[in-house]
């Protein structure tokens, strides 16, 4: 830059290039040195500091002209050439202090007065005092009151402020300490992140401690303007005597400050905060005190990184309590809902919110207050969308500048932090926070900034307490928050990891049981079945080869053999068929209920069987959802158990109807036959259960089988009936949801 | 009988007593046919290999699947690549329905697959219509 912007050029303070401002506080002296120590630009205030009748100090070398004593230790500084390591030197009775910084092509250097007489040990002893006082204190409030204070009696300052920034560079005074005759407190206030803009919060960092003397000061130009070398203006940015930038001088001057000196507070190489001193008239801190107040900033700024570390791993440690609780509850029964929201302690518990939901497998489950389902979908949907969810984790506090909600749920739902299970869109955790009417004290209107008739903006001139209600925002999401909601995340895609591992172990188990079972059906029908045919075939034989022999008792003693074997037989079917049931996966779809029933009759040749029983099929009996096979089951379970029981009646009617009940079509068999004492109608399903007498043939497998079809299918099956007068058999399956 | 010339009819099955009843079934209600059985599978697969059994002419085979040591399955493997057996029909007689059974019998070539009824009067039946069928209404190409 060859030419430093007036004051009319800069519309904003933070476009303002400070730190190549030509000028410096004209309490101090600087001089810009070439590598071989020749000067090439230096404060016009130098010439007081030289005994010169040169008028232009410009290529003079620097060791010929500030004396002996300089000249020895600016000799052993260039041998280390450790930057910004001050020296002291004497100079007509008086002491200095040079302060050297390296730039890329020049070397500056800072020559300031010392006031003080130095004593190292009593520094020191101040320092181990100061540190004493400030780690013991038991809080960052606390902390930042005892720091204040003691900034304040290290330098007599009339107002010493601790000053946080927030997370958009906005500042609010945290502790402060003041002489009496300063009347206005401004704890608590707020002051919008314009006041310090960009660049002067970078200079903060690098500089560590900046002192204006006085606003009022006239300053010393540098001469030449331009660097020889470089042909442009030099960055003094490193120098403690840089001039302020006129905007500040007039904010200073609004607030009628006349000394100022401000320390950086860091935490993670960031800046955390600010020591702000002011003062109501001039005031001059020399090097050696400044250095000591850089020294406890330091301390300040560890401190408060110790707290700040510390606070956060009690939280962390708080909430992984909960969340170990969560992981155990979602381990009970491996569903990731039930467990993250059906327990005492639930996903709401780990970071406090309004309400809390669950998108998983296709299905969202809120607790708490929450949005409407509809627009949650579409808030993710539209999140997505924008690409500001493209990482694992998105939040905020005010969703209503995202544009995607109307201003009234954006209100109600200001802060959204959502967590990837996966990533698909579908697969989200979500707590909500609700908008948080909070009112900020600013140190003046911050968004009414000064404009004079040349549209230029200016500092604010009130400093008066501006009170504001910000809306749609909630409470901050803090960084242990986030980082337990991310553990937890974390947590449940590794266990959704090891459940597809244990379901597909299952399955596989269960497939090996499966196998078993169809062995062991396979061994019943092969290996019983033979001695029964023996025990079958030689009683026939008896009978066919000895029924002249043998009397009455004997023939009806084979007969008896030969029924048993049958009956067993029989059992061995139905044994086979319902263990069958369990084998087969069934293919679900629409089937017409009457054709089976018809067929029923023709495969069990129902009408010569039982020529004197009437069998009704309702004509409007609808389909049913179902496997084809299980469905014949249990039809023709039902219906031949109703011919059965109903053939001794004269005449025997059979009814194959149904009715809607809620959502399902419940299908009813009914019959007109003996019926049952309805005492019995609970034990009636259980498998070998007969409850009818001997004369009836059966293995009490049947109705078994018809339950277990209905089970199958998701359904329900239940007995009405009356001795003497009949039964009722009805059921329902479930159908598919319709689309 | 429809059977004239004496036939020789094999049955190799571990089951002592669905020999016998097989025997008696033959006995009493057919003519004209040699039985020779054998209850151990074993000997069975040594007298085909060694072609004492085809000195025999058998014009019919009975066969059993679950066999100690030596299977159904092992015969038909044997008796396939025997050429005196090509025209004899091989019948499997077993107590297995198994589809899978079924599958790996036809597969070795058997002709037919029969599961034994566990009813006398039902076995007694289905042995006299396959023997009346293989052996008269079937022709074979050395008849």
């Amino acid at each position: 830059m060859k030419q430093y912007p007036t004051h009319n050029d800069i519309e904003k303070c933070e476009d303002e290039p400070i730190h190549l401002i030509p000028r410096i506080q004209s309490y101090g002296y600087l001089f810009i040195l070439s590598d071989e120590d020749l000067i090439l630009q230096y404060s016009e205030n130098a010439k007081d500091l030289v005994d010169t009748k040169n008028n232009d100090l410009s290529n003079r070398h620097i060791q010929d002209i500030l004396g002996a004593d300089f000249k020895s230790y600016f000799r052993s500084w260039k041998e280390e050439r450790i930057d910004k390591e001050s020296f002291v030197f004497n100079l007509k009775e008086k002491t200095f202090c040079c302060i050297p910084s390296s730039q890329e092509s020049y070397v500056s250097l800072d020559i300031e007065p010392i006031e003080t007489a130095w004593d190292a040990g009593a520094f020191q002893q101040h320092m181990l005092r100061l540190y004493t006082k400030i780690s013991s204190s038991k809080d960052l409030k606390s902390l930042t009151d005892k720091a204040a204070v003691l900034i304040q009696e290290l330098t007599g300052y009339d107002r010493v402020m601790i000053y946080r920034f927030d997370e958009k560079w906005n500042g609010q005074v945290l502790s402060e300490s003041k002489k009496s005759h300063v009347s206005e407190s401004w704890l608590g206030l707020h002051y919008p992140a314009s006041d310090i803009p960009k660049q002067a919060r970078e200079l903060f960092i690098k500089q560590g401690v900046r002192i204006l003397e006085n606003i009022k000061d006239d300053n010393s130009r540098i001469v030449p303007e331009l660097n020889p070398k470089t042909n442009s203006l030099a960055d003094i940015g490193k120098s403690h005597l840089r001039g302020a930038s006129k905007f500040h001088l007039e904010y200073l001057t609004n607030m009628g400050v006349e000394g100022t000196l401000t320390c950086a507070i860091k935490h993670n190489d960031d800046l955390w905060g600010l020591i702000a001193c002011h003062h109501y008239a001039p005031k001059f801190i020399d090097n050696r005190k400044r250095q000591s107040l850089q020294f406890l900033s330091e301390m300040i700024s560890s401190q408060i990184s110790k707290r700040q570390t510390e606070l956060y791993l009690e939280n962390l440690s708080k909430t992984s309590i909960i969340r170990s609780k969560l992981i155990q509850n979602l381990e009970k029964d491996w569903d990731v809902i039930a467990g993250l929201t059906a327990y005492p302690i639930k996903a709401s518990d780990l970071i406090e919110c309004c309400g809390f939901t669950i998108i998983h497998e296709d299905e969202l489950f809120s607790i708490g207050h929450t949005p409407t389902e509809k627009n949650i979908k579409y808030l993710i949907e539209s999140l997505h969308t924008n690409k500001s969810f493209s990482k694992d984790i998105f939040y905020t506090i005010c969703i209503h500048k995202y544009s995607i909600w109307d201003n009234k749920t954006a209100q109600e739902f200001s802060g959204i932090l959502a967590c990837k299970l996966s990533q698909q869109q579908n697969e989200v955790l979500i707590w909500w926070r609700p908008e948080r009417l909070q009112e900020i004290h600013w140190g003046g209107n911050p968004n009414n900034k000064q404009q004079d008739k040349d549209q230029r903006l200016n500092p604010r001139k009130s400093f008066e307490k501006f009170s504001e209600q910000v809306h749609s925002t909630s409470n901050p999401w803090k960084d242990f928050e986030i980082s337990s909601a991310k553990r937890l995340t974390s947590d449940i895609k590794n266990i959704i990891v090891t459940k597809f591992g244990e379901i597909s172990m299952l399955n596989k188990r269960l497939n090996e049981l499966n196998k078993e079972l169809e062995n062991f059906s396979y061994s019943v029908s092969h290996d019983l079945r033979g001695p029964l045919r023996g025990i079958d075939g030689f009683a026939q034989i008896l009978l066919e080869d000895y029924k002249d022999v043998m009397d009455d008792s004997g023939i009806e003693s084979l007969q008896i053999i030969i029924n048993a074997a049958d009956r067993m037989n029989q059992l061995m079917d139905d044994i086979l068929s319902y263990s069958g049931l369990s084998k087969v996966r069934p293919k679900f779809k629409w089937l017409d209920a009457k054709a089976i029933c018809k067929q029923i009759i023709v495969d069990n040749n129902l009408k010569k069987e039982y020529p004197n029983t009437t069998i009704n099929i309702a004509a409007d009996l609808p389909e049913i959802f179902g496997d084809q096979a299980m469905m014949y089951q249990l039809f023709a379970n039902l219906i031949l158990n109703a011919c059965k029981y109903s053939v001794i009646k004269k005449k025997p009617i059979v009814t194959i109807d149904w009715y809607i009940s809620g959502e399902n079509n419940v299908y009813q068999i009914k019959d007109n036959g003996i019926g049952f004492d309805s005492a019995h109608t609970s034990k009636i399903f259980d498998i070998f259960t007969r409850i009818v007498k001997e004369e009836y043939k059966g293995t009490g497998v049947g109705l078994a089988i018809a339950q277990r079809v209905v089970l199958k299918h998701n359904g329900d099956i239940w007995a009405e009936a009356k001795e003497g007068e009949g039964a009722t058999f009805s059921f329902y399956v479930s159908t598919p949801i319709e689309d | 009988m429809v059977a004239e010339k004496i036939k020789t009819i094999v049955y190799i099955d571990d089951h002592e007593q669905d020999i016998k009843l097989l025997q008696r079934v033959i006995e009493r209600e057919l003519k004209n046919i040699n039985l020779i059985t054998y209850n151990d599978s074993e000997t069975a697969i040594e007298q085909i290999m060694d072609g004492t059994l085809s000195q025999y002419n058998p014009s019919l085979l009975f066969i059993d699947i679950k066999m100690p040591k030596i299977s159904g399955f092992d015969i038909l493997q044997t008796l396939r690549q025997d050429k005196n057996y090509q025209t004899v029909p091989k019948i499997v007689l077993s107590s297995s329905a198994q589809k899978s059974d079924i599958k790996q019998a036809f597969d070795l070539s058997c002709n037919s697959y029969i599961a034994k009824p566990t009813s006398f009067p039902k076995f007694k039946e289905t042995i006299i219509y396959a023997i009346t069928y293989w052996l008269s209404y079937n022709l074979r190409l050395n008849d």
